[in-house]
């Protein structure tokens, strides 16, 4: 890897060519809630289980998937726990519902993780605490971002409707 | 030291607070030469404060530098313990799961290091105490009474008031007749006026604030603009600090020299007793500085400890401490905070952090078996404040996380009540024998509620769940308490005025007694709290006023 823009389609790939492995045979079918934002990619889908979108823009129209990329390239040894962390979901998700995770309703996506996060043996608890961190951290890159705002009515720190200042005053 | 930086003025001024830039501008407005001296630094409210920004949520105060992380004046220690029967005064999450406290805990001490002090972070809150708050003794039998009368004061809140353009309601029937304010009250936010429907059930009087974020512009600075920051600092410069609002007027005059990043380590005395200059430490360069006249504004902990640790031939146990009263009447923060959650969207986050008061219980009551004290609402006195407060207490993920984000968000508000506690001359702090960095000994503080204090919190407590399970099927979160967090956001006492020299540090004029050059003019001396008032008007009157007798 000698570029950054070499690491950054590399860990792309990796994160997509998930998809590739687990196959693509249901990628015509609509299961309910399969975000069109997944788009067979296995990261998206997996931020889309955290925050998804439903009537209001989810995690990944916020591009947190993006953000995360980010960071996984600064720290390419979080990059490679987290891809473990995706195998191993994706394992849980083909032995559970012999579908790729990328491919299950939101709902079962859900029930992977859960199963995940209840998984007490040892072999899986690196994979539990990477969930744990990525979670929190698309939660919070997420409630951090305007699209979190606007769904909640949010503006500050310049809030707007009550009352309403719209000019803002002469050197502010 | 470097007798060529050596700096003169008519008045050395110490600390640049509520009482320091007020006595400091007065002073120069008189024709007075001054030197302040900051410990802290001066704050650009343009680009230090977090919510200038729009990840304001994942910023550090601007503020944690100059607090006690870095200076841990205090040096930590077990409180008193705890009696079972009190267990019920103690925090805890949901009102019915007593916690099992065996011991007070350790004071957590508050602080800005900054040019305008701790009005960098307060809430603005501008309040007169009651007339009854300076006629304890007299009126109620306990509590001490003021070497003056809210009469002789009141001058000087008007002038406060204007300096601050403070905005209010004249028709508050729980404080003495007055004229308008500067500026008009603000409305009530929308989740107080959820709050109001429940405080009118009870027939309770559930008011607007006065409060030193002027409702419209005021001396060419912004209007408050509602975002609730003040205590991370105000982003528009809207609220009336004293770097922003006082200090300018001083600097104006030319007589006003002030020094940041300076901090007083000793004052010095001669043979008379009298002071006759300050060593202070600027630029990791010990410097002395000299006056006709000295004022210590430093607050209830710093202003003792500077008086306790300047220890001479003169004064072996410190200035104006020859009848040990210097740091002895320590009044702490007496306050409790009910966490609920409103069970309609209020938009928790919009408005001043502390819009509303209900003073209905700020006179004695129980026959004399409680204090007075004073409710409130605030957005600012838990953890939830901006989206992510509410994402991270929230557990879990998914839709369900999601649902419950749109449902909750914003209608987390706080029921809060400040109470006054009893000036008792064995709660006090005195030296340790560890110092911090630049030598100066670190404090210890022993204090406690007596049963006094303890009927008066309970009371409190228990007219804030009242309020709570009024509001309608509000879910309460968390109770949290001073008896077993204490605080010291409001503390007072330590350096007291009095008439009489044996029972007081300071006279009426904030003059030290037995030191002819030497006042103080910050909540130290303070003879009372209010009745849960805050305090810092009544500092800045007072600061204004010993100004005046000085001049």
């Amino acid at each position: 890897m000698t570029t950054r823009r070499a690491f950054f389609r590399y860990l792309t790939v990796l994160f997509t060519g998930m998809a590739g492995i687990a196959g693509c045979s249901r990628e015509d079918e609509n299961p309910a809630h399969t975000s069109s934002n997944t788009d067979g990619n296995l990261l998206n889908a997996f931020v889309d289980t955290i925050v998804p979108e439903d009537q209001d823009p989810g995690a990944v129209e916020a591009g947190i998937p993006d953000q995360l990329l980010a960071h996984f390239i600064k720290e390419p040894e979080a990059g490679e726990r987290a891809q473990a962390m995706l195998k191993a979901i994706d394992g849980i998700a083909l032995s559970i519902f012999q579908s790729p995770f990328m491919q299950l309703a939101l709902k079962q996506r859900e029930m992977v993780l859960d199963i995940m996060l209840k998984n007490n043996e040892e072999k899986h608890k690196s994979a539990r605490t990477t969930l744990l961190r990525l979670r929190a951290r698309i939660i919070k890159a997420f409630y951090s971002s305007p699209t979190a705002w606007e769904m909640l009515a949010y503006s500050a720190p310049y809030p707007a409707g009550y009352p309403d200042f719209n000019m803002p005053p002469p050197g502010a | 030291m470097k007798k060529d930086k050596e700096i003169t003025a008519d008045v050395i001024v110490i600390g640049s607070g509520a009482g320091g830039g007020f006595i400091a501008t007065a002073l120069a407005e008189a024709g007075k030469s001054v030197l302040l001296l900051e410990r802290g630094q001066w704050f650009d409210y343009k680009k230090d404060f977090p919510a200038r920004y729009p990840d304001w949520q994942n910023r550090g105060s601007a503020f944690r530098l100059g607090s006690s992380f870095i200076d841990p004046t205090i040096d930590p220690h077990r409180g008193p313990p705890i009696h079972q029967d009190d267990l019920d005064l103690c925090s805890r999450r949901s009102i019915n799961k007593l916690q099992n406290y065996k011991y007070r805990g350790g004071f957590n001490y508050r602080r800005v290091f900054g040019v305008g002090g701790s009005t960098l972070h307060y809430q603005g809150e501008a309040h007169r105490f009651p007339e009854h708050a300076f006629e304890m003794k007299d009126r109620y039998g306990f509590g001490i009474n003021w070497p003056l009368s809210y009469r002789e004061l009141e001058p000087y809140y008007a002038k406060a008031e204007k300096w601050l353009g403070v905005a209010g309601d004249p028709a508050n029937p729980f404080k003495a007749e007055r004229g308008l304010y500067p500026t008009p009250a603000h409305d009530l936010s929308t989740k107080t006026q959820w709050v109001k429907r429940a405080s009118d059930k009870l027939g309770w009087s559930l008011l607007p604030n006065s409060l030193a974020l002027p409702s419209q512009t005021y001396d060419g600075r912004s209007p408050c603009r509602y975002t609730g920051m003040c205590v991370k600092g105000c982003p528009f410069g809207a609220k009336s600090s004293v770097d922003l609002a006082v200090l300018p007027r001083g600097l104006k005059t030319g007589k006003l020299k002030i020094l940041d990043k300076t901090r007083v380590l000793d004052l010095e005395t001669n043979l008379a007793g009298n002071i006759n200059g300050v060593l202070y430490m600027q630029d990791g360069e010990k410097k002395r500085a000299t006056a006709d006249r000295y004022v210590l504004s430093t607050g209830a902990i710093e202003s003792p400890r500077l008086l306790l640790a300047s220890q001479s031939g003169r004064y072996p146990s410190g200035i104006g401490n020859q009848h040990d009263r210097v740091g002895r009447n320590l009044m702490e923060t007496m306050f409790s905070v009910l966490t609920v959650e409103a069970d309609r969207p209020v938009q928790a986050w919009k408005g001043q952090p502390i819009d509303s008061r209900i003073w209905d219980f700020n006179t004695p009551g129980q026959e004399g078996k409680r204090n007075g004290f004073v409710l409130g609402v605030s957005s600012s006195m838990s953890a939830y404040t901006g989206p992510l407060s509410y994402a991270r207490r929230i557990a879990g993920s998914g839709k369900a996380h999601k649902d419950a984000m749109r449902e909750k968000f914003g209608r987390v508000v706080n029921l809060f009540g400040t109470a006054e506690h009893s000036p008792d001359e064995n709660n006090r702090m005195i030296l340790s024998d560890r110092k911090d960095r630049q030598g100066m000994p670190k404090v210890m503080v022993s204090s406690d509620y007596n049963q006094h204090d303890k009927t008066t919190l309970r009371e409190m407590i228990n007219k804030l769940i009242i309020l709570a399970e009024a509001t309608g099927p509000a879910k309460i979160i968390n109770l949290f308490s001073t008896y077993d967090n204490p605080q010291t956001t409001h503390m007072a006492g330590t350096c007291m005025m009095g008439d009489d020299p044996e029972q007081s540090v300071v006279d009426a004029n904030g003059k030290v007694h037995g030191v002819k050059n030497l006042y103080i003019a910050d909540a130290s001396i303070l003879p009372g709290q209010g009745m849960g008032d805050s305090p810092s008007l009544t500092i800045q009157a007072l600061a204004l006023r010993i100004a005046e007798k000085m001049v």
